[in-house]
């Protein structure tokens, strides 16, 4: 079979194997750290040998490789011949690393490139001691040439043991309708147990020939095969004659006969365990159904604006009947695009060993939650912050080993990475037994690096001081690690989460450890908000920051260090204008309303000329010119077909009130209180 | 510049009475001027945002951008749409969309220095039709140098 990117069985193994290939990752930290579980070996074995099968058929030799090895090297596990050490374990994970790679060529429709010589010496090395001098000539079986089919004519052709297991395999996979003993597993167990004894019933053999259907290279390559059984007993099928090939030591043969019955089973798993009662969608069409729902939300919010003008019970009606449709058809399609948090999470465990072994210091992961759903997009944008603060939390959270052991903790450090869904949003926080952040650095850092005076750092509560590492500019860590960031990274996971509409918050002890909450929205494309009328446009603030909303001319306007300042149920807030933010001139009117804004650990009180109500907005992207404007996360189609900015207000903000408004909100003693209390 | 000008018909517009063209294969459509929603704080060639059939559309008035006086609006204006592959467009101000003209390229001439004007960044030749000179004008070099990710 020729390379062709575009097939359906291409897109296939891609699919199965890219998922397996994720989840190997996981799997094999998880064995690392507990060798004695049989059913995470199994799981990997699995994975290889799948993975194998599949990249055999395809011809993709250098992923057949690899994974051949690994498994070979999980085959000698399984028995007991080999133990499980960091030894063994990281040519493994450095073939992974390859494999990955790989994948992305493939991704690419790029055929990958041979697997680097160095990994595969590795692992052969692993797997004979003995003769790790000598190139090792691959264990071979020879069979009929007739078996390639047209395509090659070469009568010299030989099928490499994985090539032809790739093909019984795929057989395999194709007959899972037929289930029971199955008349290919009958030929594989035959010819490679070599069993002189088992004779091919009529029965079998039939059912053999009405599973292969038309694919004829198979149903040649098994006809060849049968054909040899009834005359010569199997097993002097089985060695390879040697012709230009190097010869193939007895040795090889029998590893291969050895091993194949074990294999067969393993191998056929995971395709029992599916369920038949799901479908795989194109994420594409997903996405193209979410579009159109949103166009159905929008229309929705029309009827809704005409309702005012047409007065009618029975337009009402229909128009509420439409409503909860609408919203039910919502919630549905959101539904579908949910996908486990595992996805992201499971690439995490073996960051955290790698980092850790690079650091030379013992660091558990241990994850919560990892069911937890949310939008598809979602979890792809969470994977980059959270790799960034886990890698954060091995290296600057969690002390070196001594540092620990002085300070009387378990040598093994803790990272806990969990994930909840509390109503519309989910919470992710990142805690680690760590060193936790020392406020008084913190306070020095912040006057040495010009961030505030010296006065205004000294009344900074310390929670406000921890939430300081967000803002650029600011790293804590003396020397410059190649692990983690040179103080570019921590505002950039900030700014990340903002325009996913999510907030980050941090807290620490001293000596305790570091906890990094971050809340999101579970669904991107949807978003509650609040319609705002500044000036003469319409926009939308997201619902979830707005505490409360307050009448103008309810409330008390002061003036503090500069600035205006309102006074609301006992706490003080920075007044801000959206008419100065938003370049409008400034007025006064009776619609004037007060939003009180909480956003990640600052709050506000804003000044909007009208409030129009509640919306639930579908967020359009802004083109390529304004794409990554702070201020805004987007725009949406309003009820009358205009347009309305979405404020983020948090970014906006910070954007227009410069730096200082952040030490001004801390200053004024908005939260710290309440929160250090 | 690319093989996309070997269909060598071209839109002429006008701005500040200066000829324009792009290639006829990079314009969507030619639209009116809809209400647009201002974008507070975004660079100031940005005019603001429309709904184009759901979609959202920026509008940009690259006179201010190539140092040239911004033009009242007037019954002749027009936002013309620029395609700018990946699904990406942008609604170019225009005072006026004159023609569809062929255009001789092999007779293109590089732009005169311009002094310090940002003109030479975006167009790199002007060509002669019927005696007038036209700038050809590359969008998505414009927008490439404008966009809010490569001025920030």
């Amino acid at each position: 079979m020729a390379f062709d990117p575009h097939s359906e069985i291409f897109q296939d193994f891609l699919l199965e194997a890219g998922e397996l290939l994720e989840s190997l990752n996981e799997q094999l930290v998880e064995l690392e750290s507990n060798p004695e579980d049989s059913e995470a070996l199994n799981a990997v074995f699995r994975g290889f040998h799948t993975i194998k099968g599949g990249a055999g058929f395809l011809e993709l030799t250098s992923i057949v490789e690899l994974c051949h090895r690994s498994e070979d090297l999980f085959g000698l596990i399984r028995e007991d011949k080999l133990k499980l050490t960091e030894a063994v374990m990281d040519p493994v994970l450095a073939a992974v690393d390859e494999l990955n790679v790989m994948f992305e060529a493939l991704q690419e429709g790029v055929e990958p490139e041979a697997a680097p010589v160095t990994i595969i010496q590795q692992l052969e090395a692993i797997l004979n001691p003995s003769s790790v001098a000598e190139p090792e000539p691959k264990p071979e079986i020879q069979v009929i040439a007739e078996t390639r089919g047209e395509a090659e004519a070469d009568e010299n052709e030989d099928i490499s043991e994985d090539e032809f297991e790739a093909l019984l395999d795929r057989l395999d996979g194709d007959e899972d309708e037929v289930g029971g003993a199955s008349g290919t597993e009958f030929v594989t167990d035959v010819l490679l147990k070599g069993d002189p004894e088992k004779e091919f019933t009529e029965d079998e053999f039939d059912l053999l020939l009405d599973t292969l259907d038309e694919e004829t290279v198979e149903v040649e390559a098994v006809a060849a095969v049968t054909q040899v059984i009834p005359e010569s007993k199997a097993a002097e099928v089985l060695p390879s004659e040697p012709q230009s090939a190097p010869p193939t030591p007895p040795a090889a043969v029998e590893k291969a006969e050895v091993k194949k019955p074990k294999q067969k089973p393993s191998g056929k798993t995971p395709q029992h365990g599916k369920s038949e009662s799901s479908v795989r969608v194109d994420t594409r069409r997903l996405d193209d159904v979410m579009n159109m729902v949103g166009e159905l939300v929008l229309i929705r919010n029309r009827f809704e604006n005409l309702k005012q003008s047409i007065s009618s019970e029975i337009v009402d009606r229909t128009i509420s009947d439409l409503n909860l449709l609408t919203t039910d058809i919502q919630e549905v399609v959101m539904r579908l695009r949910m996908q486990p948090v595992r996805k992201v999470f499971s690439r995490f465990p073996r960051v955290v060993r790698d980092l850790a072994r690079k650091l030379n210091r013992k660091v558990k992961l241990e994850l919560v939650g990892e069911e937890t759903e949310v939008d598809k997009n979602l979890v792809e944008e969470l994977a980059d912050p959270l790799i960034h603060l886990i890698r954060n939390a091995v290296d600057h959270g969690v002390e070196p080993l001594n540092v620990r052991m002085a300070a009387g903790k378990p040598a093994e450090g803790t990272v806990v990475l969990s994930a909840e869904q509390e109503g519309d949003h989910i919470l992710l926080t990142i805690k680690d037994d760590g060193a936790g952040m020392n406020p008084e650095t913190l306070r020095h850092l912040a006057v040495k690096r010009g961030m505030m005076d010296q006065e205004t750092v000294e009344k900074l509560p310390d929670r406000a001081l921890y939430n300081l590492i967000f803002e650029p500019g600011f790293s804590t860590k003396k020397e410059i690690s190649d692990v983690s960031g040179r103080g570019v990274g921590m505002d950039v996971v900030k700014t990340h989460i903002n325009q996913l509409n999510g907030q980050i918050d941090i807290d620490s002890e001293l000596g305790g450890g570091t906890t990094i909450a971050i809340q999101v929205p579970l669904t991107l494309a949807i978003m509650p908000t609040l319609m705002v009328r500044v000036g003469s446009q319409v926009y939308a603030i997201p619902l979830p920051g707005i505490i409360e909303l307050f009448e103008w001319s309810f409330v008390e306007v002061g003036r503090v260090g500069g600035r205006e300042v309102v006074r609301l149920r006992d706490r003080t807030y920075p007044l801000i204008h959206a008419s100065e933010l938003l370049e409008e001139p400034q007025t006064h009117s009776a619609e004037q309303r007060v939003l009180i804004i909480e956003l990640a650990g600052h709050a506000l009180a804003l000044v909007v000329d009208q409030v129009i109500g509640q919306e639930e907005v579908v967020i359009k992207p802004l083109g390529t010119l304004l794409r990554g404007m702070p201020g805004y996360s987007g725009a949406t189609i309003t009820g009358d077909g205009g347009v309305a900015m979405i404020l983020d207000i948090a970014s906006m903000v910070s954007k227009r009130a410069g730096g200082d408004f952040l030490a001004f909100s801390e200053f004024s003693g908005l939260n710290g209180e309440e929160i250090a209390a | 510049m690319k093989e996309a000008l070997l269909d060598n018909r071209f839109i002429t517009f006008t701005l500040n009475g200066e000829i324009y063209a792009i290639e006829v294969l990079k314009i969507q459509e030619v639209i009116y001027i809809p209400e647009i929603t201002k974008v507070p704080g975004a660079p100031s060639f940005v005019v603001g945002v429309i709904n184009l059939r759901g979609i959202l559309l920026t509008i940009v008035d690259t006179s201010v951008e190539f140092g040239l006086a911004r033009q009242p609006g007037t019954e002749y204006s027009r936002v013309v749409v620029v395609s700018l592959g990946q699904d990406e467009r942008v609604g170019l101000l225009v005072d006026g969309v004159s023609e569809v003209v062929s255009l001789d390229l092999s007779s293109r001439e590089p732009l005169p220095t311009l002094g310090e004007g940002k003109l030479v960044q975006y167009a790199y030749h002007i060509v002669y039709n019927d005696g007038r000179p036209v700038i050809l004008l590359d969008m998505e070099r414009v927008v490439d140098a404008v966009s809010w990710s490569s001025a920030a």
